[in-house]
């Protein structure tokens, strides 16, 4: 590294005082030399430490301080099922009628087996004749910043690791003929995994289906 | 997770909901505190300020236009802007060294194209051959504006000390920022 880069770091960076400054020789070619090592730094911007709990601490004083804004007819709506959720058992209890409260409290299992299956946005499909395995993500992924999706296959009780997946979700893996042919009928995994730790184990499983 | 940030942004545009507000702000917020604390310096007020554009974001998502920019070009203009409005409104100092003119867009954009290539991490991996001391001395300039004198009193090491480190990790500095194609 030569002594003017060293130098154009330096400036860039900030770490000369106005003294040290005054003494530099400010050409257009060391100017935009300056220039150029600001626009390099500024991939330091993707490494700045947000603490959790400062995130945590920010995230409930936005939550707090947009909740007035959905107070609108989004909040009024709410407020008003809210309303209905305690009215409607009162009614049903005022006539009696046991039949009619089973047929509501009933409702709530669709309903969650809806959100499972929303939540699971996969499709990982096995393609026994090129030795392949597609993932295809259908909703998009939630993933933390050193988190990593991990892509397994569970066969008689054996959890084989197969891959950790891109941020698209997408991705068609190749395998070894043998080990393809051993993995035919598994479950497939999808798990979030931390990208800053060893793979081992499925840890968060997010996604789990019979290969087809 | 740009196309993470798409789905939620297409959801929170059908649906003002917080929840899909809270996706986007978990997907967004290191980015766009790293772009605000490089111009307030200050870890409290870049937080105060984080704070701020998302309550901004939030009232302006309506105006948002597909067509004229992404996403998180668009959010990382509004958290640019503000903070210098922030700079500006509680009359920070501003470091002799650091215009605020120096901010262009070109550098949102290289941020932008730097995530979509998700060189991120290789980047991260290979400031990781930083020694811990070095990494710091070019955090604490580079994010709080200190200088070699500033940075010695706060590490309570001799000046010529902290050039020493400066001067070890440049070079690794370089070639990690120079690693990066975008």
């Amino acid at each position: 590294m030569s002594k003017t880069d060293n130098l154009a770091y330096e400036y860039a960076l900030g770490l000369l005082t106005k003294e040290e400054k005054a003494d530099i020789d400010l050409t257009p070619e060391f100017l935009a030399e300056v220039e150029s090592v600001h626009l390099k730094l500024c991939a330091l911007q993707l490494q700045t430490p947000l603490e959790k709990d400062s995130s945590t601490k920010i995230w409930d004083d936005i939550s707090k301080d947009i909740k007035s804004e959905s107070n609108s007819w989004q909040e009024v709506l709410a407020s008003r099922f809210r309303m209905w959720l305690y009215v409607l058992p009162a009614v049903f209890l005022a006539f009696g009628s046991l039949l009619l409260f089973e047929q509501t409290s009933s409702m709530s299992s669709p309903y969650s087996v809806e959100v499972l299956n929303a939540k699971s946005g996969w499709e990982v499909n096995a393609d026994t004749n090129n030795h392949q395995l597609s993932i295809a993500s259908i909703n998009p992924m939630l993933i933390g910043k050193n988190e990593v999706c991990a892509l397994w296959v569970q066969k008689d009780g054996v959890t084989h690791f197969i891959s950790t997946l891109p941020n698209s979700g997408d991705k068609i893996v190749t395998m070894d003929a043998k080990i393809a042919k051993m993995l035919i009928g598994g479950e497939a995994i999808i798990s979030i995994e931390s990208d800053n730790k060893p793979i081992k184990v499925p840890t968060r499983i997010e996604y789990r289906n019979q290969l087809s | 997770m740009e196309k993470n940030l798409e789905f939620y942004f297409v959801k929170l545009q059908q649906n003002k909901s917080q929840k899909n507000f809270k996706q986007i702000y978990k997907l967004t917020s290191v980015r766009l505190f790293g772009v605000i604390l490089r111009i307030l310096r200050r870890k409290e007020l870049s937080e105060d300020c984080l704070q701020e554009v998302y309550i901004k974001i939030w009232n302006r998502i309506d105006t948002y236009d597909t067509e004229k920019a992404n996403m998180m070009t668009w959010m990382s203009t509004i958290a640019r802007n503000h903070a210098i409005d922030y700079v500006r409104k509680h009359e920070l100092p501003i470091q002799d060294d650091f215009e605020l003119s120096i901010i262009k867009d070109d550098q949102v954009h290289f941020l932008d194209n730097l995530e979509a290539s998700d060189t991120s991490k290789q980047l991260h991996d290979c400031l990781g051959q930083l020694k811990a001391e070095s990494k710091n001395v070019v955090f604490m300039a580079y994010f709080n504006g200190l200088t070699y004198e500033n940075i010695a009193k706060a590490v309570g090491s001799p000046v010529s000390t902290v050039k020493t480190w400066v001067s070890r990790s440049l070079p690794i500095l370089k070639k990690c920022l120079e690693g990066v194609h975008v």
